[in-house]
């Protein structure tokens, strides 16, 4: 009872308790408010662009046709020079994947160039390599049709073996022509669905090699020969050093040049970094300033045939940006900053010094754009200029700002434009014969100013040495 | 309560200045609720913003019933903990050693002191008293709801409240004293 009545003084002298707060609580309040609507506004973006890329890449798989060939979209169609006495259905140990060339040479190839129109069809367009075919001897020889199946119903089986259908080695069905006449009614029932003058071609090259030589005009080559214009996935990873500079161009001053003196005390150099006077970093001799650190960029980008060469495609990718900076000690408070009109919601800031390391980084998503100018050095090898713009969205980081009014460091993340443009240039080389694997140097630079507070100007930017891989479409196997 | 209502349904569809209003409505009190955790005026601004940004955030679960009030405290005492817990210049040891025990006493001290002085009073206890001490003499938790927001038993919730007690207690006997020698001029 006694108990009770000292718990109820107390209670009732200090529950009511009232105390009015400062004015910059519901200034912080308001801007996490407005941050998190921001916030709920990238989210559904990013939902948004996760959802496009799920359906992008459900539909590549969906509709994906068996490749016409493994290599470079072409078909190939080879013309073996065989007997006559030769068995008309090669057994299993004269299989050859005539797109390696490992037992077809080229002076006895010929390569039908062709590209899917449709889902589940096989309707192509076939000519022939008129090069390689005018080293044929057409005497004594047959032809040879190399089909790869993919499991797919008997109907587009015939088709496909129309359509040469060139897989991986060891699972290459040939059916000679010349062999039984089993074989030779399957193919010609399959003849029946491509288009007539299609058709003319195939059996021609069925029937007569030379015919079809003969047959194979100038025109007709270049109104088929094409490549397929093919959706082309490859991921990438850029690592590197991340850094801070002034301006993009070679007169804006790198921040890590640029002595600076503090507004408030009038003290310049060493201890001073992000000051509105320009740049406001110290050089490393200074005791302090920003040096790059480790960084680097991982993404996926999905491009199409733009010409003959070019490509043009979609990236999404994530960056992450790191600079060290020296600044002074920590001091565990909350403060007001007047300059930005913004209240430290950490709980901590940096006076300006040089003695404790600190790390800033930057993690952003990015969706944009880019180009891929192939090129050729030295007959051999494959490289490529690549040149892109994105927007960045900013998903978090630590950056410091600095508050001109108290010489002191702070976070505060509402000054860092959410949104910022990115450019990026590199080239790289191609890596084997395929080509699958790029490597090369890339730069990154944003255009946003990182520093929201005075007129001090910070753009992040990235060189790094880039890996490519080009993801190799799909092999289709054969359905026995 | 139908201006509460109202006023959180605005909240909700993101009106700034229904949201400055319940800004306003709650702000000193809960300040004084936040002051009573800590050991000064600007950790206690500090939990306030960050209870009021949790209040806004997670407005949509307040389920219209009850005392919007009573809600908002409740989430400024949780972040008040949350606060105490994650700053290490609080130190919020809760382990008792032998030669930080205090003694138990039932006694009732004559409470002349005005509301500023206790307050005083029981924000110099040590972290871990203070808690305790408004939890369960200010806020009204019991030793149970205690020891699940602290993560500590009930016993040493138990216990803990009763120094924290004897403690405040002494402090305020000699309080009492001195104002009695100024009184009197000795």
């Amino acid at each position: 009872m006694a108990d009770r009545s000292f718990e109820q003084k107390v209670k009732e002298e200090l529950a009511d308790l009232r105390i009015k707060p400062d004015a910059s609580v519901w200034i912080g309040v308001a801007s996490e408010l407005r941050k998190e609507k921001k916030r709920r506004w990238f989210i559904w973006l990013m939902l948004l662009l996760a959802g496009c890329g799920t359906a992008s890449i459900w539909t590549y798989f969906q509709f994906r046709q068996p490749a016409p060939l493994a290599e470079n979209g072409k078909m190939a169609a080879i013309v073996k020079p065989v007997t006559t006495s030769q068995s008309s259905i090669p057994n299993e140990k004269e299989k050859v994947n005539p797109v390696k060339g490992v037992a077809i040479k080229p002076e006895n190839a010929i390569v039908l160039n062709g590209t899917h129109r449709e889902k589940n069809t096989f309707s192509w367009q076939a000519t022939v390599d008129k090069r390689n075919a005018k080293s044929v001897e057409p005497s004594n020889q047959t032809v040879t049709v190399h089909t790869g199946i993919d499991q797919e119903p008997a109907k587009q089986k015939e088709l496909a073996m129309v359509g040469n259908h060139v897989s991986e080695e060891k699972k290459i069905e040939e059916v000679s022509m010349n062999g039984t006449s089993q074989d030779k009614q399957v193919f010609k029932d399959s003849l029946q669905l491509i288009t007539h003058e299609e058709k003319q071609i195939a059996q021609t090259i069925v029937d007569t090699p030379q015919q079809v030589l003969e047959n194979l005009t100038p025109t007709l080559i270049k109104a088929i020969v094409q490549a397929p214009k093919k959706w082309n996935w490859n991921i990438h990873l850029a690592a590197g050093y991340g850094n801070t500079i002034t301006a993009l161009l070679p007169a804006g001053k790198s921040g890590n040049d640029v002595y600076a003196s503090s507004p408030s005390t009038g003290v310049g150099g060493p201890g001073s970094i992000g000051t509105p006077g320009g740049g406001g970093l110290q050089t490393a001799s200074g005791g302090g300033g920003r040096t790059a650190a480790f960084s680097f960029n991982a993404g996926v980008e999905m491009s199409k045939l733009i010409g003959k060469r070019n490509r043009l495609g979609m990236v999404i990718d994530y960056s992450f940006y790191q600079t060290n900076a020296t600044v002074g000690n920590r001091i565990d408070s909350t403060s007001y900053f007047s300059s930005v009109n913004l209240y430290n919601r950490n709980g901590y800031y940096y006076n300006n010094g040089s003695s404790v390391n600190y790390r800033e980084q930057y993690h952003f998503l990015t969706a944009g754009l880019a180009a891929v100018f192939p090129a050729r050095l030295f007959k051999q090898l494959q490289m490529r200029w690549q040149v892109g713009a994105g927007l960045q969205f900013l998903i978090a980081s630590n950056g410091l700002q600095y508050d001109a009014a108290t010489n002191r460091f702070f976070r505060n993340n509402s000054l860092i434009p959410k949104i910022q443009p990115r450019l990026s240039f590199g080239f790289d080389f191609g890596i084997g014969k395929q080509s699958l694997f790029y490597v090369g140097p890339y730069w990154q630079y944003t255009t946003a100013n990182l520093a929201g507070a005075g007129t001090d100007k910070r753009h992040l930017v990235l060189s790094a040495l880039k890996l490519s891989y080009i993801l190799p479409e799909k092999k289709n196997k054969v359905q026995r | 309560m139908d201006d509460h209502q109202k006023l959180v349904k605005d909240c909700l569809k993101n009106d700034p200045l229904a949201q400055k209003q319940l800004y306003e409505l709650f702000s000193e009190p809960m300040l004084g609720v936040c002051y009573r955790y800590t050991k000064s005026i600007q950790d206690a601004e500090e939990v306030l913003q960050q209870g009021f940004i949790k209040v806004f955030r997670y407005l949509h679960q307040y389920a219209m019933q009850g005392d919007l009030g009573a809600w908002v405290r409740r989430i400024m005492v949780n972040t008040a903990i949350n606060y105490l817990k994650r700053k290490p210049r609080y130190q919020l040891d809760l382990s008792f050693e032998d030669t930080h025990l205090h003694p138990v006493t039932a006694y009732e001290p004559e409470m002349n002191l005005n509301r500023k002085d206790l307050l005083n009073l029981v924000r110099q206890l040590p972290p871990g008293y203070q808690t305790i001490f408004n939890l369960h003499a200010v806020e009204g938790y019991t030793h149970v709801e205690i020891s699940k927001i602290m993560g500590i038993s009930e016993g040493t919730s138990r216990s803990q409240y009763a120094r924290a007690r004897a403690l405040l207690i002494q402090w305020l006997e000699k309080y009492s004293g001195n104002e009695k020698k100024d009184m009197y001029g000795r």
